[in-house]
């Protein structure tokens, strides 16, 4: 069955476009947590814009994973039942990723 | 899954060494892969001693030399000797190339020669290419006009520009080499169209005289035919025209994100 590649293919190259600002400020981050106090670390994480980007962080990274990881059992695996399986494990994987770090971040915020 | 073992029968074994009869020092072996579908055996690596003060300086004249001189039996395609018809496309010294532009002295050492990677294997260095025909002939590679400019008989012009685009398309041979040698054709050849046909494929997308851009795009824009391809770049590096079928690949690539129809 022929589907288009194009959405996904350009998804892959905006969405790894987008990380390289955020993996760099998150890299740059964590650089900076390492030297701070706890009840620092405490304020810099319940900031709004902090909690946004870690949000948009998690959702274009678990995106961009998912993608490249059906690329690499579409490359792999030929069994067209071991394909779907191992697909609805990657969604359930992000979905449940996407909900601890939605969580994580809607507490933080509250507090 | 992909299978990354060799079955049992298809497991090489040593074959025989064919000794030179001459007495010169100037001897150089040539490895050979050789199989047979007229018996069972598993396939097997001949060593050929050829005497290098009596033989042209291509891996091609080597071949020749032993097939003329020494075993009869071994088979392989050839046919224009001067990098023109790709017949004689192989694995020579680990790298897919024409065997008659491969100069024997750029080979250190023995020279392996195997057939092109993960082809079936009609004989010895014969592969069967049929799969890659197939696939150059769903890509329609011919120009496409309207039937009233065909039967108006007129001359179909091109601008220096346009007819420039097709520099370092139109020049390749179809010997299948950058096919053969990447990864992704390896595992997807069935529906992933390879880096040969695609850049055959580019080569009519640039054609200014062809009308049937946006149908060949459509055709294209599937998640097997062209995205298979991962930027691997082998095809590049073992093309023995020098073209650069990775290069055409991501130029497809962008005319489909670009296609609005």
């Amino acid at each position: 069955m022929s589907n288009s590649g194009k959405k996904t293919w350009l998804f892959q190259k905006y969405s790894s476009i987008a990380l390289i600002p955020l993996v760099s400020y998150f890299l740059v981050k964590i650089l900076q947590l390492s030297s701070m106090t706890y009840e620092q670390i405490i304020v810099e994480a319940g900031s709004i814009w902090f909690l946004l980007l870690v949000l948009i962080f998690a959702i274009i990274g678990l995106l961009h994973m998912r993608l490249g990881l059906h690329e690499v059992i579409e490359d792999y695996v030929h069994s067209e039942l071991s394909k779907k399986m191992l697909f609805i494990a990657i969604n359930l994987f992000v979905v449940s990723i996407l909900v601890i770090v939605s969580l994580s971040v809607i507490l933080l915020g509250v507090k | 899954m992909v299978q990354f073992n060799l079955p049992d029968n298809s497991k090489l074994v040593e074959g025989e060494h064919y000794a030179s009869k001459t007495k010169s020092d100037n001897i150089k072996n040539f490895r050979v892969y050789r199989w047979s579908p007229d018996d069972e055996k598993n396939p097997r690596v001949d060593t050929y001693e050829v005497d290098m003060d009596n033989c042209g300086p291509m891996v091609l004249d080597a071949v020749m030399k032993i097939k003329s001189d020494i075993d009869p039996s071994l088979t392989f395609r050839r046919s224009c000797r001067e990098g023109i018809c790709g017949s004689c496309a192989m694995n020579i010294d680990g790298t897919n190339t024409l065997a008659c532009t491969k100069p024997i002295k750029d080979c250190k050492g023995d020279v392996a020669i195997y057939p092109l990677p993960h082809m079936p294997v009609i004989k010895d260095l014969v592969t069967n290419l049929k799969n890659l025909y197939k696939q150059l002939t769903s890509i329609k590679p011919w120009l496409h006009i309207t039937d009233k400019k065909d039967n108006e008989n007129l001359e179909n012009l091109q601008t220096k520009s346009d007819r420039a685009k097709l520099d370092g398309l139109y020049e390749c041979i179809l010997c299948a080499c950058c096919s053969t040698s990447c990864p992704s054709y390896w595992w997807n050849s069935d529906k992933y169209l390879g880096p040969a046909v695609l850049l055959q494929s580019y080569r009519w997308l640039q054609d200014s005289r062809d009308e049937a851009r946006s149908e060949r795009l459509k055709d294209l824009d599937d998640t097997f035919k062209v995205y298979r391809c991962h930027t691997i770049m082998n095809c590049t590096q073992t093309c023995p025209k020098g073209l650069n079928p990775a290069k055409a690949i991501a130029g497809i690539k962008k005319m489909i994100a670009e296609n609005r129809t």
